[in-house]
């Protein structure tokens, strides 16, 4: 079961909390009112801002664990309403909360908005929590999530973190860091993180190098190319490729389509090819039209695909 | 002068020993006197944080129980009247409140008033915050000031940072923020030159965000012309949603469609501008498109129109009648098929989306739009 994360670097001196902590008791005391039956999520958290208006710093909490009657369905929107609103309440309040609903598809939900929310404000406790979070709540895409935040953190911290993964979890993360590299921190720390984290790859994770296509693809088509031709790793190469190809092909179906045709991996080459070129019917029909029945097209597409585009205009593949 | 300042920028770049020593941003003023900035920077890199001078208890004390989301105000008014001497452990109040908004704007406050009362010590402060976020707001504050009176030295500052390149990059982003406007075209060609991607990227993308705000109808022009398409992109993405921006889209739109590079163009229309068109004036937005109908690159951008229209229109026999304003063949098929489906998926009747849907005959946008029409109907 989860514990509370360990105190914050940043707390306040002893004096200080004690002045707070005082401060919220007696408020508390003062204005403490037992929660009202639950009737519907907004009437509840009316109830939470009020009692904050009133100096009640611990109506959220108090509001979820003594609220008598509610069912795990309202639990649970309860806490989606509470973390929706993240900035105004204790991070690691709203953590208990959620790691105090049964597990189940409502959860994970929450843990990841919860994750994504704190990402952004504050990379060093989400490191924290995560570091104390219990092994089977640290999934995919609560890594891929938080890593928008860990991106800012210095890479030893990050990969001393990553070391406490198995293979899987590097991967994951390794994505969301390669993800996050054009919003959030700088590409000098990804790529020291990166190098130092020795993520494997994973069947089920978008690869490094794939991410790194779809990034730069957009942002920096002429390196993206430039990467392409340097890599020496057949699979890297082709992972950047289709990286870049998917991307291409979103706003220049003709252009992704010339990318599609060079990837080695029949399966993607195909699942690309088939996406881009119903892209480019939506964009130019009639020169998509021509082209799927061209000795070009009979070259990269099988009858089957060419015939599922066609008979949609009531043509038909020539084989 | 630019030649005194590149000298003066590659001897402290080099002391430095920097990255960025090879271009050095245009500046929005000329630099003081050369030796002075050195020693600024210097200091300000090498000063240890500074010692916690007995701090007036009254007011620090009086800020900790204050920081709520509910009364942000008074917290307003006591990091305002801070004297220097508080606000290290006014700091460290802050940096201890349990809100991230509350923490976040603190921190921005007392920066603010930091900078005011004393830059190198709000300087040697704002490294000692462990949050790499809060650290980064602290910092925008400090440039957000500091540029307004020495904007030479502040870039000097931030290009000399060596050990914590979030930092830098953070610091740049702030500067362009907050200085692109005076020289946009001069910090692009800079921006354009710098090696990392991403990194050139952010630049590019803030000054087109500066620029396109400051001044919309010289970035439009101006991105006319423009070689670079991440930055043309991105600053007529900028640009078009700008609220009085005295552009006329449709004069605009006209333009864009001479643009060299046909996806560009295609993407920029039905991507932001006929939606940003069609959401503000959705009569003017559909004239545009028929008046244009015998241009071959508007398939995807009809698809758009009539996608959002099929939100915005709700009589339906006044959409219907829009569609057929629209010329037969693919622009109006593309425009119903959306106008059908968007309409099914906003909740509007399923049964008028399949009639929106006769308009369009055999095609893959069609078969599309006949899915999410059935799948809609499924639903509650």
């Amino acid at each position: 079961m989860w514990n509370r994360p360990e105190p914050l670097a940043a707390e306040p001196k002893a004096e200080q909390k004690q002045a707070v902590k005082a401060n919220v008791t007696q408020s508390v005391d003062l204005f403490y009112e037992p929660p009202p039956a639950f009737t519907i999520v907004t009437a509840s958290l009316e109830w939470v801002w009020g009692q904050m208006d009133k100096g009640d710093a611990a109506a959220a909490e108090t509001l979820f664990l003594k609220n008598a009657g509610t069912t795990e369905e309202q639990r649970g929107q309860i806490a989606q309403q509470l973390v929706q609103n993240f900035r105004r309440f204790d991070p690691r309040v709203l953590a208990r909360i959620v790691l105090s609903l049964p597990r189940g598809q409502t959860a994970d939900m929450v843990l990841n908005e919860l994750i994504s929310e704190w990402s952004r404000y504050d990379s060093e406790e989400v490191l924290h929590f995560l570091e104390t979070l219990p092994a089977d709540r640290v999934n995919n895409v609560v890594l891929v999530r938080a890593a928008f935040g860990l991106a800012r953190l210095p890479a030893e911290r990050v990969t001393t973190f990553a070391a406490t993964l198995d293979d899987d979890g590097r991967s994951y993360l390794a994505e969301g860091l390669v993800e996050s590299a054009n919003q959030a921190g700088s590409w000098r720390n990804t790529s020291a993180i990166l190098s130092k984290m020795n993520a494997q790859g994973h069947k089920d994770a978008v690869s490094v190098e794939w991410t790194l296509g779809v990034s730069l693809s957009d942002i920096a088509p002429e390196e993206i190319e430039r990467r392409i031709t340097a890599e020496t790793d057949p699979v890297k190469r082709d992972q950047l490729l289709a990286g870049h190809a998917w991307v291409a092909g979103i706003s220049d179906s003709e252009r992704g389509i010339s990318l599609d045709a060079q990837i080695q991996s029949p399966q993607v080459r195909d699942d690309y090819l088939v996406r881009h070129a119903g892209d480019w019917l939506e964009t130019d029909r009639n020169a998509t039209l021509a082209w799927l029945q061209s000795a070009g097209a009979k070259q990269l597409m099988s009858l089957e695909m060419r015939a599922k585009l066609l008979k949609a205009y009531g043509l038909e593949a020539a084989p | 002068m630019k030649w005194g300042l590149q000298l003066l920028l590659h001897v402290a770049a080099a002391f430095a020993g920097f990255w960025l020593a090879s271009s050095q941003p245009p500046m929005a003023h000329s630099p003081p006197v050369a030796a002075k900035k050195a020693a600024v920077v210097a200091k300000t890199q090498t000063s240890p944080p500074p010692p916690m001078p007995a701090r007036s208890l009254s007011r620090t004390e009086r800020l900790g129980p204050r920081l709520t989301p509910q009364r942000w105000p008074e917290v307003h008014m006591v990091i305002e009247k801070a004297d220097i001497g508080e606000l290290p452990a006014m700091l460290q109040v802050i940096l201890g409140s349990r809100y991230p908004d509350v923490r976040r704007r603190a921190v921005e406050l007392l920066f603010m008033r930091w900078t005011e009362l004393d830059r190198d010590a709000a300087l040697a402060a704002m490294k000692t915050i462990t949050s790499p976020q809060l650290k980064e707001m602290a910092l925008d504050r400090i440039l957000f000031e500091w540029a307004k009176s020495d904007a030479t030295a502040a870039w000097q500052w931030v290009t000399a940072i060596e050990d914590d390149s979030v930092l830098q990059e953070s610091g740049i982003e702030e500067l362009l923020a907050n200085g692109a406007e005076k020289d946009p075209q001069g910090y692009a060609a800079w921006a354009a030159q710098i090696e990392d991607p991403f990194l050139r990227y952010k630049a590019l993308d803030q000054i087109a965000s500066t620029w396109g705000r400051a001044d919309p109808k010289g970035a439009f022009a101006a991105a006319l012309e423009m070689n670079d398409p991440v930055l043309r992109k991105r600053v007529l993405e900028v640009v078009c949603y700008q609220e009085k921006s005295g552009i006329d889209r449709a004069k605009a739109m006209d333009l864009i469609l001479q643009l060299p590079d046909k996806a560009a163009r295609i993407e920029l229309l039905s991507d932001d501008w006929i939606r940003a068109f069609a959401n503000d004036k959705p009569e003017a937005a559909l004239h545009w498109l028929v008046s244009h109908a015998n241009n071959p690159d508007l398939q995807k951008v009809s698809g758009t129109l009539g996608g959002v229209l099929g939100e915005k229109v709700k009589n339906v026999v006044e959409l219907r009648a829009m569609a057929l304003q629209v010329p037969a063949g693919v622009l109006r098929e593309a425009f119903s098929a959306e106008a059908a489906w968007r309409r099914a998926a906003s909740g509007g009747s399923v049964q008028e989306a399949r009639e929106l849907l006769t308009l369009c005959g055999p095609c893959i946008e069609r078969e599309f739009a006949l899915d999410v029409i059935e799948e809609s109907a499924t639903k509650p």
